[in-house]
């Protein structure tokens, strides 16, 4: 398992598209914030600004890298390049006609996908806290109560990450073709997910609230909701470990199940 | 150990078709096995098969005669369809991928590899901007780090020049003489396959049509006197007095082969003509590997018929 991480790991940093795609989420966030800052100044209008500009600080704008729609767009489109390459490349063969078991690969590259997009969040918070510093004049509250807050939002956020990293790998291993990948992703995963919700919780006439259970509600949750609750942190948890289990143990089943083309 | 690789009834199903149906298949120690079929005669699935790509539907495989498969195909190197190397790196960052993978000492591995498949100049080459023969030996590199004892190269020399054909077919030889590794080897460029093969297997519609050594083929293919005549039952019945019954094989209903006794031609030709079978001419044919491969898929295809 050491050795197949090693690899996978290596292809990783030697990757051109992963920078790319790093860059293009830097470039996205800050221009995001310069240009709600260019509004509020070209339209002199300090009024709308709180609307316009709701990060207070450094810290809150960088926190939204969690649940922003692009960024979680750019891991997609990244985790789709990288795995289904394997298979475009054929060198998913090598790796399997050498013996090693398909849950180690599987595994692998559910672990390097993970650690792949938390550094794009990594970076990504830490060019957002600094611009929005530099546009706000504020990097942060940092009394304990605040920063307890980060880290439960940071945590939180993480985990739910890493589930929707589980399902996107599960995508890319069972369907394995670049373009089809990110359809599905952009349009099922990121889109439509939230839809089936929706839907269920109609079908039910609101009686059992399923949208409180859809990954991508619970990912931007706490962005539209400043007071969430223990209870709230808690579903999340049960949601994200949910997610991350099925979708695995999922992925893997039909990854050992098929045949390596 | 005698076996590299043995199967038994090795069966694999798409849909409703048999792509190999019940393939048996015994590959000894030190062989370059040739392998041969049409297009979509079996042979990548049976590879595919034999080297964890497909789940076989039926029969068993056994690689240096143990059934842990997946321990013992750490011993084996394949190079399957189209070379699988990474095209945004180069020869050394591929071959450095797979040290990675197999826990190997890439300052051991990697030059000694370049230097052996030939692309120790390749310097900051890119995989994508390599020619096809280079890039069928850098994967040819892959399979051989880690020193398998058996390798399975499907199609190897597929899409190359002459040059090309010559430099693999020269690194193969190399290979089994001086690594002493065992080699599957399917082709369709039967000449070229009659260069290096020392045994020879026959798949047609997933089924083994034949298996036979480097010495059994030139037996088989040295001269047959081939003799048409305007009765084939009334000349078989002269011809079972004169040679060999196992010997006779009627090709058509006017065609007759004798594989030995080619020294009886003058004799054969007086009694056809005392017991009154006209014939129409006599000659001594011979074959390469290409026509007894012709011979045997069209026997194969009257059989199914």
């Amino acid at each position: 398992m050491n050795n197949i991480l090693k690899s996978d790991f290596y292809r990783l940093f030697k990757s051109k598209s992963y920078y790319i795609c790093a860059g293009v989420a830097v470039f996205l966030l800050v221009l995001n914030i310069c240009l709600a800052k260019w509004l509020i100044v070209s339209t002199n209008q300090g009024d709308v600004a709180n609307t316009i500009l709701p990060y207070k600080d450094g810290i809150s704008y960088g926190l939204t890298v969690f649940a922003n729609s692009n960024i979680l767009m750019i891991i997609a489109i990244f985790t789709a390049i990288y795995i289904t390459a394997e298979f475009a490349h054929g060198t998913m063969k090598n790796a399997v006609s050498k013996g090693f078991s398909k849950l180690q690969i599987y595994l692998s590259k559910l672990t390097v996908m993970t650690v792949a997009a938390f550094l794009i969040l990594f970076v990504t918070f830490l060019a957002g806290v600094i611009s929005a510093s530099i546009i706000t004049g504020t990097v942060g509250d940092f009394t304990s109560k605040y920063i307890e807050y980060i880290l439960k939002i940071i945590g939180i956020e993480l985990l739910l990450n890493l589930a929707l990293t589980s399902v996107l790998v599960m995508v890319a291993m069972v369907f394995r073709n670049l373009g089809g990948v990110i359809a599905i992703d952009i349009l099922g995963v990121l889109s439509l997910g939230t839809l089936i919700f929706n839907i269920l919780e109609l079908i039910f006439d609101g009686k059992i609230k399923f949208t409180e259970y859809s990954l991508l509600n619970n990912i931007s949750f706490y962005f539209q909701n400043q007071t969430a609750t223990g209870s709230d942190y808690l579903r999340s948890t049960i949601v994200g470990i949910a997610f991350l289990v099925v979708f695995a143990a999922l992925g893997t089943l039909i990854f050992k199940k098929a045949d390596v083309k | 150990m005698e076996y590299v690789l043995q199967t038994n009834g090795l069966t694999k199903v798409f849909g409703k078709k048999a792509a190999v149906n019940g393939l048996n298949l015994n590959i000894r120690q030190g062989d370059i096995y040739g392998f041969i079929g049409r297009n979509g005669a079996g042979k990548t699935t049976f590879i595919r098969m034999v080297s964890g790509l497909a789940h076989p539907n039926e029969g068993s495989i056994r690689l240096f005669e143990s059934e842990e498969l997946d321990k013992q195909r750490r011993k084996t190197g394949t190079m399957i369809e189209n070379p699988a190397v990474f095209p945004n790196m180069t020869a050394k960052e591929n071959l450095l991928f797979y040290c990675k993978l197999l826990g190997l000492d890439p300052k051991k591995n990697i030059e000694e590899m370049l230097t052996l498949v030939g692309l120790q100049d390749t310097g900051k080459k890119k995989a994508k901007n390599f020619s096809l023969g280079m890039k069928q030996r850098l994967a040819i590199g892959i399979a051989l780090l880690d020193n398998p004892e058996f390798m399975m190269l499907d199609e190897p020399t597929n899409g190359l020049d002459p040059t090309g054909i010559k430099e693999i077919r020269d690194l193969i030889l190399k290979l089994n003489k001086e690594r002493k590794i065992t080699i599957l080897i399917s082709s369709h460029i039967l000449g070229e396959l009659s260069k290096l093969a020392t045994r020879y297997g026959v798949i047609n519609n997933g089924v083994m049509v034949d298996e036979f050594t480097n010495e059994e083929l030139d037996t088989r293919c040295k001269g047959e006197l081939e003799i048409k005549v305007d009765n084939t039952e009334l000349a078989v019945s002269v011809l079972d007095k004169i040679v060999n019954p196992a010997d006779i094989k009627v090709l058509d209903e006017k065609t007759i082969r004798i594989g030995k006794d080619l020294d009886k031609a003058g004799l054969i030709n007086m009694e056809l003509a005392k017991n009154g079978v006209i014939v129409t001419s006599s000659t001594i044919v011979g074959q390469d590997l290409e026509a007894y491969f012709m011979q045997l898929m069209d026997i194969a295809d009257k059989k199914m018929k």
